[in-house]
């Protein structure tokens, strides 16, 4: 479904991603782990055109290489980003309209999101910056979401949230990927992160160091203790 | 800027004036080209080295200007004591202009700055005294003749650069810059940001009240909109086309902001179009201005024809040493003393002279070559770790030394890693001195203009390579080794750096068995002790640590390092 | 009485403070540069009316062409010189709008010359009168009624379409979050050049409404262009309505001053309030703490 050839990112003259080629079929989980500062979040940038990056991107066996970032949300790549990134001035309905501005049925959509995530239903009416931790995490998800991703890349879905809420989360992509949707993670909790996916990537200091089905990572002992801390 | 060049520009500029003695028209150009100068220059201390963009500053021109102009004319006092009273004046509008500025960044400044400039120039247009809009004629002038007025001007604008110089190089002006990149860092420095964005305004303040204070008295009127907002704006056109942040930028943006215009006085362009082209031209493409890139071009090319000279003169003294050729190219050599042999291998800008001091080791023949492309020997075109092995093995082979114990420095221990892992037969021993590491060492791309620059820039050239050997005091090695480096092939100067990343032999190295010695200096600059490390992970190998050097043992501690060989080599 | 009448007099040429305001916070919330261009890109439009209204003699049309090019030019100016230096430098970018001011100026220099147009008002006609109590008269001309209502139509006019329509959202998207917006997929360049042309055409508005009493000239709209930035210090550059509200504020102030004081410090004392707005409360009047963009 996404092939991603080389893929480099550049900040000035810090390389955060160094040529990393890897992929996701359809249908899939796949996530990509590794420690603080390894270059998950530039690399999910640099697929979704957040920054300027270099190297290939294939979508459907087409090359999207050019393509800016809501050329590829039109497609259907959707990225959750990392810190939520919600629009704290404006409701949560708003937040979620804007999830649907280019693709997505609103008035189909909000009712999956408010059915996924009651509690956004009782606050849809305010302002997005005024909600918890956990909140403002489902309703990113949510606006993700709303544009009906064919693929779907989460960074960092479980960062400083509480165990209940994460387990929500997860169970939420579980489903979502019955429904067909394929799904790149990125996470530091990697235990967790593996337990879902069908396959992983672990990236060090920028490059892919290692990847495999995600049971057999999750047996490997070595590559647990090295790579993983785990 | 120190005293022998403040005097070097005083002496241009008087020259400059008795060449246009009888131009009186020149000459008052030139004056108010130094006055405007003076002003972008204090403007440059706020907004260039303390990163406060203001532009309201025509409004300390104005305090200068009335002040003095107005002190002349009511009181009679004289000139000394009139601009006295408007550096007082000038420094205390800097410290009430100042105060918002503590609490301000960027836009909110600017939007500060530019209603302070309008309404200082509304509030003297709107004083009768001052004579309202019209503004105050008739302000006696210094002296009668024009040359001495512009050698006041000039004086004036020499002295205060100079004391810019002291203030920028003190530790208040180390200060300026440290707000200005980072004022979060700053504070992590015990700096409070406030106090020293005052202390730059303020100082601005000053420079602009005394290039008021002169023009009063240069030209001999003044109004309200001489000072007003587009004077505020040529004012920091001036030091974004000169140079931000540069002593020099206040200067040449004044010569093009001040000059230009009488260029044009006869064409219909108005000016503020050019200067608004070339404001956003600036920005856009040269954002640090016309001063850096003369630095850079006198860097790049006035060294250049002496850069040549030293190196032809070089080129030609003859050496003593051997040649061997090896694949249709000669190498030089030098070849001593009898016994098994030893190959040593200089590194990047390197000679066999490094090897100098070291090349008598009892017992053994020391062999020391120019590398390809280096020094006497012939130029190869393909630049590679490799090949430059390759050329090495060739010439063992060509002196029939079978085996040999192996020297490399640096570039010189990438080489020779390369011929002893991929030729384990030939290396009874490795000795890697401050070697570039098992996996390649990294060049930051800024650091290659700088490198090509050192082709044409003897003095560049040199204090790089004082930089890598730090505790070297032998001066008049150091000259020679300069000079060999500059004999190295053009194209080196960039690509054998590029060549240095280009290689991993972390897997080869498991080929080789013999035993390794690495020694690295502690001030290595280049070579970390992490890479020292990682480079014998898979070697059969020892990490000696000296304290005292940087990166050239070999030059830095002859003697000391001549014992690590031998005994490493009799072990 | 008198101070009745400033306010009278005050508020329509407030409004245009306001508009003027509204137009800096909207690029300056949303792209996060202060446009320093704005006055003069104001004035241009202007000349531009002027030149329509020399050919056609017809004013509204004119007042369509001037606003229509204040679009034009806020996008060709987000594209082609901010958008290149968007993240590298904010004295950068400064430095590019002040760099638009100039060129601007010396165009129309070129062009038009320095001599002053005159330039029609939109009614013209016998000024309202009220009296009030025994012999108090108030005058309210007819043109300034207009202003005031055509300032805060439009005024109210973007309020809507800012809160409901979808791009309208998108803008107030952009202006908390960029990558936020564009992973929803925003074209954010898009609604830069969007917000820069709206911001631009409310500053060729206010061109055209306030030339018949400054004419039309390069330089017409220095002062208001400073009267926008007071404007806008005082209602916060965060709130956009705070924009208009300090507007209305300011305009009454100002004909206060050249009442009571002297017409002569109207400037000085207006750019003094700025000054010590910034230093003492930079948030502005109407906002609880100070969350502006550097």
């Amino acid at each position: 479904m996404l092939r991603v050839e080389n893929l480099s990112v550049n900040y000035g003259h810090v390389k955060a991603v160094k040529e990393i080629s890897f992929e996701i079929k359809s249908g899939e989980i796949v996530s990509i782990l590794g420690a603080n500062g390894a270059g998950k979040t530039s690399a999910l940038f640099g697929v979704s055109a957040v920054v300027k990056s270099k190297g290939k991107v294939f979508y459907k066996d087409k090359d999207i290489s050019g393509f800016t970032t809501y050329q590829r949300v039109e497609k259907g790549i959707i990225l959750c980003p990392e810190n939520r990134r919600v629009f704290s001035g404006l409701s949560v309905e708003e937040n979620l309209k804007m999830g649907s501005y280019l693709r997505g049925n609103y008035q189909k959509n909000i009712e999956t999101a408010y059915r996924m995530f009651p509690i956004l239903k009782e606050r849809k009416k305010q302002a997005a910056g005024s909600l918890s931790g956990g909140e403002q995490q489902m309703l990113a998800v949510a606006r993700a979401l709303m544009s009906d991703p064919e693929l779907l890349m989460l960074d960092e879905p479980s960062l400083g949230l509480a165990p209940v809420i994460v387990d929500q989360i997860f169970k939420a992509l579980v489903e979502l990927k019955r429904s067909g949707m394929s799904i790149l993670l990125v996470e530091q909790n990697a235990l967790k992160s593996l337990k879902i996916s069908d396959r992983a990537y672990i990236l060090e200091t920028g490059r892919i160091v290692h990847s495999d089905d995600a049971k057999t990572l999750l047996n490997d002992e070595k590559v647990k203790k090295s790579y993983l801390g785990i | 800027m120190n005293m022998k060049k403040a005097l070097i520009v005083l002496i241009i500029g008087v020259l400059l004036g008795v060449l246009f003695i009888n131009k009186s028209f020149l000459l008052m150009i030139f004056s108010l080209v130094l006055i405007y100068a003076i002003a972008a220059t204090g403007l440059n201390i706020v907004s260039g080295f303390t990163g406060q963009v203001s532009i309201g500053h025509g409004a300390f021109m104005a305090v200068g200007a009335y002040t003095t102009a107005a002190m002349a004319m009511d009181f009679g006092t004289p000139f000394y004591i009139n601009i006295l009273a408007a550096i007082v004046l000038a420094a205390f509008l800097g410290f009430l202009i100042g105060l918002p500025a503590l609490r301000l960044k960027g836009f909110y400044l600017a939007i500060a700055t530019m209603a302070f400039g309008v309404a200082v120039e509304q509030l003297f247009a709107a004083i009768e005294h001052f004579g309202g809009h019209i503004g105050m004629r008739n302000i006696p002038r210094f002296f009668e003749s024009d040359f001495y007025i512009y050698l006041l001007n000039l004086v004036f604008f020499v002295v205060l650069t100079y004391v810019a110089s002291l203030i920028l190089h003190s530790p208040v002006g180390e200060k300026y810059k440290m707000v200005r990149d980072s004022e979060v860092a700053a504070r992590a420095y015990g700096i409070k940001p406030s106090r020293i964005k005052l202390n730059a305004f303020i100082v601005s303040a000053i420079y602009g009240g005394i290039a008021g204070a002169l023009y009063s008295h240069t030209v001999g009127y003044i109004s309200p909109p001489d000072f007003g907002m587009n004077t505020s704006l040529n004012l920091l056109s001036m030091i974004v086309i000169g140079g931000m942040a540069s002593l020099e930028g206040g200067m040449i943006g004044s010569i093009i902001i001040t000059g230009l215009p009488f260029l044009f006085s006869r064409g219909n362009i108005p000016m503020t179009l050019i200067f608004g082209a070339l404001l956003i031209v600036f920005v856009l493409f040269f954002p640090q201005g016309i001063a850096y890139g003369l630095k850079l071009l006198s860097m790049k090319y006035l060294g250049r024809p002496w850069a040549l000279l030293v190196r032809k003169s070089w080129s030609r003294r003859a050496e003593d040493g051997k040649y061997v050729t090896v694949n249709g190219k000669k190498i030089f050599y030098r070849q001593q003393g009898n016994g098994p042999a030893i190959v040593m291998i200089h590194g990047n800008f390197g000679s066999h002279r490094w090897y100098e001091k070291v090349s008598s080791i009892e017992g053994y023949t020391t062999y020391i070559p120019d590398l390809v492309n280096f020094g006497k020997s012939d130029r190869i075109d393909n630049v590679s770790i490799d090949t430059y092995a390759d050329f090495v093995k060739g010439f063992m082979d060509q002196l029939k030394i079978e085996k040999a114990v192996v020297v490399g420095h640096s570039l010189g221990g990438a080489v020779s890693m390369s011929l002893a892992f991929r030729y384990p037969q030939l290396v009874s021993k490795l000795v890697l001195v401050d070697s570039a590491p098992v996996n390649g060492l990294v060049t930051p791309e800024e650091n290659f203009p700088v490198l090509e620059m050192m082709k044409g820039n003897v003095s560049l050239l040199r204090n790089s390579l004082k930089g890598i050997m730090p505790a070297c005091e032998d001066q008049k090695i150091l000259s020679e080794v300069v000079k060999d480096a500059l004999l190295m092939k053009d194209e080196c100067f960039s690509e054998n750096a590029r060549a240095l990343s280009r290689y991993d032999y972390t897997e080869l190295a498991e080929r080789y068995k013999n035993p390794v010695l690495f020694i690295l200096g502690k001030k290595d600059m280049l070579i970390t002790h992490d890479m020292a490390e990682n480079t014998l992970k898979n070697l059969n190998g020892r990490l000696e640590v000296l304290d005292h050097v940087g990166h050239s043992v070999i030059l830095e501690d002859s003697q000391l390092f001549k014992k690590l060989l031998i005994n490493f080599v009799n072990l | 009485m008198l101070i009745l009448q400033s306010i009278i007099l005050g508020i329509p040429q407030g409004a245009l403070y306001g508009l003027m305001a509204f137009g800096i916070s909207l690029i300056f919330r949303t792209v996060g540069v202060m446009n320093f261009s704005h006055g003069n890109a104001g004035m241009f439009s202007a000349f531009i009316a002027l030149t329509v209204f020399l050919l056609t003699q017809n004013l509204l049309l004119a007042i369509l062409c001037a606003v229509i090019f204040g679009i034009l030019l806020g996008f060709l100016i987000e594209k082609f010189l901010m958008r290149p230096v968007k993240h590298l430098s904010h004295g950068g970018m400064l430095i590019i709008t002040l760099g638009i001011l100039m060129i601007l100026e010396g165009l129309a220099q070129i062009i038009w010359g320095v001599n002053p147009f005159s330039f029609n008002e939109l009614v013209s006609g016998p000024p309202l009168m009220f009296t009030l109590g025994e012999d108090g008269l108030l005058i309210l001309p007819l043109n300034d009624l207009l202003i005031t209502v055509i300032s805060l139509g439009i005024t109210i006019l973007l309020a809507v379409f800012l809160k409901v329509t979808k791009v309208g959202i998108a803008i107030r998207a952009r202006s908390q979050d960029e990558v936020g917006s564009k992973v929803v997929g925003i074209n954010t360049n898009m609604i830069d050049g969007l917000v820069w042309g709206i911001g631009i055409s409310l500053s060729a508005l206010v061109g055209v409404l306030i030339a018949p009493k400054t004419t039309v000239t390069p330089t017409m709209m220095m002062n208001m262009q400073l009267y926008g930035f007071t404007a806008g210090v005082l209602g916060g550059f965060t709130s956009l309505y705070g924009s208009i509200l300090g507007g209305i504020i300011l305009g009454i102030l100002e004909k206060i001053v050249g009442i009571y004081i002297s017409p002569d410090y109207q400037l000085t004392i207006i750019l003094l309030i700025i000054i010590l707005m910034l230093a003492f409360k930079p948030s502005g009047l109407f906002a609880k703490k100070f969350e502006g963009r550097v």
